[in-house]
Formats: structure tokens, sequence, C-alpha cells
């Protein structure tokens, strides 16, 4: 599991009022988003794409529960970070998605609250989980995609 | 790049630090790296966590050299002795990444790196064991890099803790 609690990182943040655990904005279950086969987004309400100005964040939770939110920007109110999708606890996997027409064409590993950048081609069980958190969710992924992550997870 | 330096480097946060080692050009990965790795060796260094984050993301993001593959490896190998568990796995997580990063590369893994093991103190097996099972990728490239070096003369002996561990998952 990547933690956050009780870190340095999370004790720094707290203190310059960067920490956003409790933040307001919109978290979402990813599989809450799912319609027909595709993402939907729940702002634009159609086939969710992503772009550099509006990045989606996830993680997965000890009970393979996959959140997701638009990344915001730290120390803004009500911003959503990787430590707001569960509200600081511990996680099996977090990073960025991107999604183009309601597809999953990226997933990464990128995350400095919960430091896995680089590890999800290490750790089988960062794979394992994305995987898992994904097919509980019914999230559609391209084939690339999918296989990468078989490859990381081993299977 | 001063030890000042790196220290005003590191006020930034870890959210921005990672998006930065993604985005460095040669010349300056090279000068921040190097500092960095000698920032991991000093004592009284500020925001170690931080900083092991940063070198993991720095290792992530780039196509390391050798020469640079060596001299964060020395710093992490401290770290990943350290007194503070959340500090040793964090080393090892930013230590299992280069390694991975260097097979990619086709570096020939630092002997330094394999000290680790030599070194690991009694109650850092446990940590080792967790290293192992983070560290194995699906297609075993480790895992038989790490029997070929084995073999090595100069390391024999080494990875005893890690091979019985990493043996006795894929059991």
């Amino acid at each position: 599991m990547y933690e956050y609690d009780n870190t340095e990182i999370q004790a720094e943040r707290l203190a310059h009022d960067r920490d956003h655990c409790g933040s307001a904005g919109a978290v979402y279950d990813l599989a809450d988003l799912v319609r027909n086969g595709r993402v939907v987004d729940p702002e634009l309400l159609r086939h969710l794409t992503t772009a550099p100005t509006r990045r989606l964040i996830y993680a997965v939770d000890a009970n393979l529960d996959i959140h997701v939110g638009f990344d915001g920007d730290r120390g803004t109110p009500d911003a959503v970070k990787h430590e707001t999708l569960f509200h600081n606890a511990p996680v099996e996997a977090a990073g960025e998605l991107q999604l183009r027409d309601g597809i999953i064409v990226d997933v990464n590993d990128k995350s400095g609250s919960y430091g896995t950048t680089g590890l999800m081609q290490v750790d089988r069980r960062f794979a394992r989980a994305v995987l898992e958190a994904m097919r509980r969710a019914s999230a559609p992924m391209s084939e690339e995609v999918l296989n990468f992550l078989r490859v990381f997870a081993g299977l | 790049m001063s030890a000042e330096d790196i220290d005003t480097l590191l006020q930034q946060d870890i959210d921005d630090l990672t998006s930065i080692a993604g985005e460095l050009r040669p010349d300056a990965l090279n000068t921040v790296l190097l500092s960095a790795a000698d920032a991991l060796c000093r004592p009284e260094i500020a925001a170690r966590l931080k900083l092991l984050r940063f070198v993991q993301a720095l290792a992530a993001s780039n196509d390391l050299t050798f020469a640079q593959v060596e001299a964060i490896t020395i710093g992490l190998i401290k770290t990943a002795h350290a007194d503070d568990p959340t500090e040793r796995l964090a080393a090892l997580r930013a230590l299992s990444v280069i390694i991975v990063r260097a097979l990619e590369l086709n570096l020939a893994l630092s002997h330094s790196v394999l000290a680790t093991f030599e070194h690991a103190r009694a109650d850092s097996i446990a940590d080792i064991k967790a290293f192992a099972n983070e560290v194995l990728s699906t297609d075993n490239r480790l895992f038989r890099r790490l029997i070929e070096l084995e073999s090595d003369a100069a390391v024999a002996g080494k990875l005893g803790p890690f091979l019985e561990a990493t043996i006795s998952m894929k059991s």
C-alpha cells in the first residue's frame, strides 16, 4: 500500500494549508460514470475526453474501488488532488488517466502525494489493482492499455 | 548546484517536483541528479522523504547514464539502512525503479547496489523481502539478472536474502 497520511509530505502541506484531504471538489466512483461501455463526462454529459488542461486523476483503495476526479491546482479552494480521492487513506495505486471519446487510452502512475511514480512497472500489485478495479467498474480500456497492464501485472 | 540550491528546490511541493523531474534537459538532469545524490548522503538533510520521491521520479522519467545510476544508488543505499522505516521503504522503492530502468537501458547493475543486501541489518531483512515482492517484474528480467550476478565471483553470496524471498514467492 502507498501511504500519504502522517507523512512529512502531508505535514508540510498542512502547515502551508495545501493539503486537500477534505476538499469539497467533486470525486467520482468510476463505476458510476460508465454508461453503455463508455465513460461519461460528469460535467459535460458526453463521452469523456481528457486534455492537458483537464487531467483526470485516479486512485484505487484497499477494496479495489477506483475513484477519479479532475486534477485541481494545489492550494486553491476545493481543488481535487490524489489525497482527496480516498481522504488520505492508503492506496493500492494512483496516477492519471487519459481518455478519448469515453475510452481509457493511457494509464500512468504519476502521483507525488503517494510516491507511486515509476512503480507500475515494478510492483505487480499496482498493475493488478488497477486491472481489477477497472474490471469491477466495467471501465472501457483500449487494447494497448489492457495489454501493458497485463504485462506489468504478470497475467 | 550547491546544497543550498537543493534545499531551495525541496521547498517546492512534491507534485511540482514530480513534474519537474520529467521536464529537465540532459545537462540540468545531470546537475540535479548528482546534487540530489550528494544531498541523500547529508545526515542533516530536511525533507528526506520528499527528496527520495523526487529521486524516484527522476529515475522513472529519464534515461540515466551508468555514472548517474551509480551515484544515486550510493545515496539510496545509505538511506535504505536508515532508522526510519518510512525512509527505508521509500529508498527501496526508489532503488527498485532505478534497477528496473537500468535493466531497460541495458546498463550493468552497479555492484554498489548489491552492497545493500550484503550489509543489510537484521531488521532490514523484512524490508528486503518486501522489496523483492515489489521489484519483481513479470517477465522476470530482474530475477534472471540477479541469478547471473549471483554467479559472478565478485558478488557471490551477497544476494541470499533477496533470492530466497524471490524464489519463495515464485514457488
